[in-house]
């Protein structure tokens, strides 16, 4: 098989993810409703009550709210699988003619666009509230953020498939989602937790911090600049590691661990 | 030719239950090959193995020389499966889960397209191209999933009871589906617990039961290993107890008796000769035979010899 026939397979499976856009609709009305309170009222209500120096906080918060969201898309994508290999899905596409780790790269990068896509009004609700209106920033913000939820779905989907259960995965991502989404820089500055020593190098060390500062120095740079959780070049590195990782820990799991057969 | 799969020292093990037990036996290129077992039997197990979705415990499966332990890759680009239960999700329509399976195992869009139209109007489900999955009765699933299996055509072929959930009609088309993959050179292996399709199919037929392969041959070539070559098979009143059926065994010479649904069959040699021995036996026994008739062994009493069960028999 060439290169071209391994990439026109990952293309496919991707697909996969994508093509079931239809079965959330009542989700994503749901969330997108919840965004624009989140960040229509919610967020205009806690930047009069926070201050932190300089710090412009709603356009902080809104960038960290669309994070917030992008990770919760993404995490999704666990209980996808799960639900797949209940359906006996995961045995279907173990048996196609496509390599293991083209598989693994593929349903990742395919949960990762499908995330994206169910993002993409929200991200469209943080240009306008921001007032971005330069393209090349708009489409950084839109590939970053593919690439953020593309690394965090393949995570998930990996966890996903060595649970093999909706409820242990449940608690999984209901303790993550508190623990990750909380202990990182999605709503608090870096600056504002370094009083609390665990707290602060937990939040360092966190891939969302990283992720949604990455995300704050393309959208407001002039807002954020000196007050990130590492310099640009850190984060660049950080963020390439935890994308590596992540790819690399799906592909050894899929290639050699994975097989079919849920609740076998 | 020489085999297309062989299957050498097979155990699957999930966790204490061990699901195949040793299965040692080859697939010859360009046949079709039945796998004969109850459910639970291991089976669509050995299956799944074969097409590398489960990993073997111990032992090793080559197919065309590729080893699924080894070079999975390789075999999954010859082999093939239908399963059991249909695979889609609720919100898939037939029509573009046929299209995006096929894309997959190498079609164009276009040929992709005209194909899958092709082979779901000849399984006469094009008119539910557009609907749910969700929305389809189990014998449209049923198809849609051995569609999968006509459109990619795979050196292998897998179809784990094919027509399970089909009519009568369609069972046939089936099976004529299937005899044409076979007459395009391809080896196809099927899964079955009906013996009838097993019969009319198979160019050789393996029984499996609990893990373990108990025969191994052409369906007339089992038929001719039970050495008591006729079937005896009796309606009596009422039912039969342990007593009568021991009396019986001894009368008639053969430890081989099956007792369900008020019929009895008795495996025997000298037919003829054995039934008024067996009609004098119940009447000493105060039993009344309603009828009694000699028969040549099904696959169903090649089954029974081999595994001194039945069928319908689960886990």
């Amino acid at each position: 098989m060439s290169i071209w026939d391994d990439l026109r397979a990952l293309a496919l499976i991707a697909f996969w993810d994508v093509r079931k856009l239809r079965r959330y609709t009542f989700f994503l009305a749901m969330r997108f409703s919840w965004f624009l309170l989140q960040v229509l009222v919610f967020g205009l209500l806690v930047a009069n009550m926070v201050s932190v120096g300089n710090l412009d906080y709603y356009k902080f918060y809104v960038v960290g709210a669309f994070m917030a969201v992008l990770f919760s898309m993404s995490m999704v994508k666990g209980h996808d699988v799960v639900e797949e290999f209940e359906d006996g899905l995961i045995d279907y596409q173990l048996s196609l003619p496509v390599k293991r780790r083209v598989l693994a790269i593929g349903r990742a990068v395919g949960g990762g666009l499908s995330a994206f896509l169910h993002s993409l009004p929200m991200l469209i609700v943080v240009l306008a509230v921001l007032g971005i209106e330069s393209l090349p920033a708009a489409l950084a913000l839109a590939f970053a953020s593919f690439v953020f939820a593309s690394s965090l779905a393949g995570v998930a989907m990996s966890v996903a498939l060595v649970l093999r259960s909706s409820d242990r995965l449940d608690i999984l991502m209901g303790v993550s989602d508190s623990l990750l989404v909380r202990v990182s820089t999605i709503f608090y500055p870096i600056a504002a937790v370094s009083a609390v020593a665990a707290y602060y190098y937990l939040a360092k060390v966190n891939p969302l911090s990283h992720m949604v500062d990455a995300l704050r120095l393309i959208a407001i740079p002039e807002v954020v600049q000196g007050s990130t959780v590492s310099s640009a070049q850190a984060m660049i590195a950080f963020l390439t590691g935890f994308a590596v990782a992540a790819i690399l820990s799906s592909l050894v799991l899929l290639d050699k661990k994975i097989e079919g057969g849920y609740g076998r | 030719m020489g085999a297309a799969v062989r299957v050498r020292g097979l155990v699957k093990k999930f966790g204490n239950f061990t699901a195949v037990n040793g299965l040692t036996f080859d697939i010859e290129e360009g046949e079709i090959f039945g796998l004969l077992g109850p459910n639970g039997s291991g089976k669509s197990t050995t299956l799944l193995i074969i097409a590398t979705v489960y990993k073997p415990t111990a032992g090793d499966v080559e197919v065309y020389g590729h080893s699924v332990t080894k070079r999975p890759d390789e075999v999954r680009k010859l082999v093939g499966i239908a399963f059991q239960d249909p695979k889609a999700l609720w919100v898939d329509n037939p029509y573009e889960l046929l299209v995006w399976h096929a894309m997959v195992v190498g079609y164009g869009l276009l040929d992709a397209r005209r194909a899958v139209r092709e082979i779901m109007e000849e399984l006469e489900i094009w008119e539910h191209r557009g609907k749910l999955f969700s929305e389809l009765s189990g014998g449209t699933r049923k198809k849609v999933e051995i569609a999968k299996l006509f459109l990619q055509k795979p050196k292998v072929s897998i179809f784990d009871e094919p027509t399970a959930q089909l009519d009568v009609t369609t069972k046939h088309r089936v099976w004529e589906m299937i005899r044409a993959l076979k007459d395009e050179g391809r080896t196809v292996i099927v899964a079955t617990n009906d013996m009838t399709e097993a019969e009319r199919l198979s160019d050789r037929v393996g029984i499996i039961y609990k893990g373990s392969l108990r025969a191994l041959g052409s369906p007339a070539e089992l038929k001719d290993r039970i050495p008591a070559g006729d079937v005896l098979e009796l309606r009596v009143d009422g039912a039969l107890g342990e007593h009568v059926i021991s009396a019986l065994a001894r009368a008639l010479g053969t430890e081989k008796l099956n007792v369900s649904n008020g019929t009895l069959k008795a495996y025997v040699n000298r037919g003829e000769e054995k039934a008024a021995i067996a009609i004098e036996t119940l009447s000493r026994l105060g039993v009344r035979v309603r009828s009694i008739s000699i028969k040549e062994p099904t696959l169903d009493d090649v089954f029974f010899y081999f595994t001194g069960a039945q069928l319908g028999e689960g886990k």
